[in-house]
């Protein structure tokens, strides 16, 4: 399965919710391959961001473009191909099977007539069976726990097959095995080219990825921001600033982990 | 079967399992009433068989089909609202879009233009009630969504005033007429623009079942997929007021087939819209056609409207599944 190479810029973009300026004059250049995590604080505009380079969120001002072409521009059929987006809000009013929420992610690549195929059906299960939610493929939606259906709503962002996703928190609510696993999966989609666009609330979650492929994105809530490579942004310094707590770093052997003290 | 997904034969066996009970219902439709018959009586060569035939044909078959006609239209406009508002409580009758439909075509009544101005009232009526609801509740994002539903029954029971005051406004020539079009009833019914439309709003709806599965989970899921949320907004709305409009000026107010019939078809075979929008309509048109043959035979040779049945048995199934829903 190879995956297209796209990139995302943004240019002096400013998000803002109600009379708030979140996010003020943000520029980001997203390459293929590029894992970007973003952290900040609880309504410092994380998950609006996420929104706004979906192209659901309104931009208060700037521009958005893929490939070079501005977001708004893309057809609504062929913005799905190129990105999926994983929301916080996954809950559906009606009985759902789980393998037929994740098959939705199919809907963007069948034509109006067609129903999912055999390799739509294999391809769902293949990332059911990678996030350990196999047995679970009959199961009604609402019957599972806030974590199971989160690693569903993962799944149904990965079998959409799109070479750039927006994540936002897929890894909360997981148990500790399952975020170790979840983890794997996205880093061997960070391997195939998928860019990805991460909402977490772990700066720790950055060394799964390659250091090269890494980047972090601060956000402070207040309109300032701060983006680069993971080893310039992620330092117990930053961090402090961000939370507003003092975080420390401690080296073990083979990595180094921030926690709060 | 693979039952975690909706396949294409797992479709075609339960419409044509629906299709058979519905001509099983037919058949027992035209043969039971104040004069039983029985079917075979129709090719007899006798006075008495072209009794049953003048009966068959003239009084309880246009009354069959308006029977399917209109539950068709109710449950198709129920399943179409349910995804619109994504709550599986919404239906014409509770949410106040069959009375905006009945305020509409009283007012015309009242006015007095053609059959063409009480139909366009009506669908008017339907339109405006469902945009209220939707604008002063869509939002509702809470898990039990007891604002819409509040809001959907504040608007019909205003709904049901006004139609109370253009009756108490109507001079005597009119009001005869106007309370019994109220009431509304299946026999006599026109069925014939109903049938017409239920078929075009089946054609254009069927084909965009994938997208409306996916408009029912979520606005956010509907554009990460896609979808133009905007269009299809506006046909879902259009689709489901003119069901509900056609439904009203053919038997009139007759409640509780949109939500009853999605309701037990989506326990039972699921949501996915690709069956359920095609099964509600023949389920919805099977449920109505028991509840006229009740109706009329319950306490033969008197009639009770098969709005009155469709209450009776509705409204302590709604109030079940609301129950059931607080509880979870």
């Amino acid at each position: 399965m190879s995956v297209q190479a796209i990139s995302m810029q943004l240019e002096q973009v400013r998000i803002a919710q109600a009379d708030r300026c979140l996010i003020r004059d943000l520029s980001l250049h997203i390459q293929p391959g590029e894992v970007w995590l973003v952290l900040g604080e609880n309504g410092c505009g994380k998950s609006t961001l996420l929104s706004a380079m979906a192209g659901w969120h309104a931009l208060a001002a700037g521009v958005v473009a893929l490939q070079g072409r501005a977001w708004g521009d893309w057809p609504h059929g062929e913005r799905a191909k190129m990105l999926a987006w994983q929301t916080q809000q996954d809950e559906c009013p009606f009985p759902l099977t789980v393998l037929e929420k994740v098959l939705t992610g199919r809907h963007p690549h069948l034509p109006r007539f067609a129903w999912e195929s055999a390799a739509d059906v294999a391809l769902a299960r293949e990332q059911l069976a990678r996030l350990d939610l196999s047995l679970l493929a009959g199961r009604d939606l609402a019957t599972l726990s806030g974590g199971e259906r989160r690693r569903v709503a993962l799944a149904t962002a990965l079998t959409q097959d799109a070479p750039l996703l927006l994540l936002d928190e897929p890894l909360s609510q997981l148990d500790l095995r399952h975020q170790q696993q979840a983890l794997q999966v996205l880093s061997e989609e960070q391997a195939k080219g998928r860019a990805m666009v991460m909402v977490t609330h772990d700066p720790n979650h950055a060394h799964f990825f390659a250091a090269e492929h890494c980047r972090v994105l601060l956000l402070f809530g207040d309109g300032r921001w701060l983006a680069g490579p993971r080893a310039e942004v992620l330092t117990a310094d930053h961090l402090t600033a961000l939370y507003h707590h003092p975080i420390v770093e401690i080296n073990t052997p083979d990595r180094a982990w921030f926690i709060p003290r | 079967m693979n039952l975690a997904r909706l396949t294409p034969q797992k479709t075609l066996l339960t419409l044509s399992i629906l299709l058979l009970v519905l001509l099983l219902s037919v058949i027992i439709s035209v043969s039971v009433g104040s004069t039983s018959l029985r079917p075979w009586q129709f090719w007899y060569d006798n006075a008495e068989s072209a009794l049953a035939r003048d009966v068959v044909l003239e009084l309880r078959l246009p009354r069959t089909v308006s029977a399917l006609v209109v539950g068709g239209l109710l449950a198709l406009a129920g399943t179409l609202q349910q995804v619109l508002l994504r709550n599986p409580l919404a239906d014409p009758y509770i949410l106040g879009t069959s009375g905006g439909a009945s305020v509409g075509a009283l007012l015309a009544l009242l006015l007095g233009v053609g059959t063409l101005g009480v139909n366009a009232a009506a669908g008017t009526g339907a339109l405006l009630s469902i945009l209220i609801v939707f604008l002063l509740a869509g939002r509702d994002r809470s898990s039990t969504q007891t604002r819409l539903l509040l809001t959907g029954v504040a608007l019909a029971a205003f709904c049901g005033a006004l139609s109370s005051l253009l009756l108490s406004m109507a001079p005597d020539g009119l009001l005869r007429g106007m309370v019994f079009w109220l009431m509304g009833d299946l026999a006599g019914a026109h069925w014939q623009s109903g049938a017409a439309v239920l078929c075009i709003l089946l054609l254009l709806v069927w084909p965009l079942a994938r997208e409306l599965n996916i408009m029912g989970m979520s606005a956010e899921s509907a554009h990460a997929l896609g979808l133009n949320h905007q269009r299809l907004r506006w046909v879902l709305y259009f689709a489901a007021a003119l069901a509900s409009a056609l439904a009203v000026t053919t038997a009139g107010m007759i409640g509780f087939v949109g939500l009853i019939v999605p309701h037990a078809l989506r326990l039972m075979i699921g949501q996915d819209l690709r069956l359920l929008l095609p099964a509600a309509t023949l389920a919805g048109g099977i449920v109505l056609l028991w509840a006229d043959i009740i109706a009329r035979t319950l306490i033969a040779p008197q009639q009770l409207p098969v709005g009155v049945v469709m209450a009776l048995l509705g409204v302590p199934a709604f109030l079940y599944l609301l129950s059931r829903r607080a509880v979870r």
